[in-house]
């Protein structure tokens, strides 16, 4: 009679995908500090571009990954059991709440770049310090377009996995997603909560 | 069944719903620390970042009930980053004023 898995026991291809995960939070990670340093030796002018983002956007975007990531969560679990239809739909569920949060970040783009935030020779910003603000909207759209690329990445995996809906692809698909996730639970506190108001 | 109860199992519904309750809970926290003077509320902003990303890699990552070689270079990789960080803010721990 077959048993279980012990918990000793090491599928290759999870164990793999953590390594993946590990090697990609080592690199960003050291990216993440850098922003953070940052952060702290331009105070007042990260804070004065911080106050142009949206706050609310960002926060739903927040929560978008965090269902997200439940939904995910939801689908390997179904998968698990054998309810193939159920995975199907929680994975595109994941999906979709990945495309709205890709969406709501263009309309935030779209909104820098009218305002003239977007860095290079057409960037204005009223306030004598535009130079370190300049700096805040370059980490600002770099890591933003990263993140973006990478959840994008997520929702091709996502969705190639939802095809056959079988446990450990989406087992190994929901490591990446969620990995992810861990990655805008740190870029929103530093580019979007200390903010400074009133200021274009 | 021989072996660890939990094997690959991906955990209860509760301990899911707690968990991502929690997490919620933990964004609506993001709130508190501009209150709070700016050194110090970057430090607790990202502390809660911290204890949420946690939370996603023992309840969603399935960290909970993975293999111990997976929970060992977890564990590396959190380490390695506890030093990145600890020996890049030592430095203005020890600025003089």
């Amino acid at each position: 009679m077959p048993t279980a898995p012990t918990r000793t026991e090491a599928s290759p291809a999870v164990h793999g995908v953590w390594l993946f995960v590990g090697s990609e939070s080592l690199l960003l990670g050291a990216a993440l500090v850098a922003l953070a340093v940052l952060r702290v030796e331009h105070a007042g002018a990260f804070a004065r571009g911080a106050g142009t983002l949206s706050l609310p956007l960002g926060a739903t975007n927040t929560a978008m990954l965090l269902l997200s990531s439940m939904a995910m969560v939801w689908s390997v679990r179904a998968c698990e059991r054998g309810a193939i239809r159920r995975g199907r739909w929680a994975a595109l569920a994941t999906a979709g709440l990945g495309l709205v949060f890709l969406g709501i970040k263009l309309l935030e783009y779209r909104h820098s770049i009218e305002a003239g935030h977007l860095p290079g020779p057409g960037f204005r910003f009223g306030a004598d310090d535009a130079a370190p603000v300049e700096l805040f909207f370059v980490c600002y759209f770099t890591f933003t377009a990263l993140h973006a690329l990478h959840l994008l990445v997520g929702i091709g995996l996502v969705g190639w996995a939802a095809w056959r809906a079988e446990h450990q692809r989406m087992h190994c698909v929901g490591i990446y997603w969620h990995a992810v996730d861990v990655v805008w639970i740190y870029l929103f506190p530093l580019l979007y909560v200390y903010r400074a108001e009133g200021v274009s | 069944m021989t072996g660890s109860a939990r094997g690959t199992r991906h955990g209860g519904r509760r301990i899911h719903l707690v968990g991502s309750v929690l997490l919620l809970a933990l964004l609506a926290a993001v709130c508190v620390p501009p209150l709070l003077p700016a050194g110090i509320g970057l430090a607790v902003s990202l502390s809660l970042a911290t204890f949420k990303a946690g939370l996603v890699a023992w309840f969603y990552m399935g960290l909970r009930d993975a293999d111990r070689g997976t929970v060992v270079t977890a564990a590396a990789v959190a380490m390695v980053l506890v030093i990145l960080v600890w020996l890049t803010f030592t430095d203005y721990a020890t600025r003089s004023a």
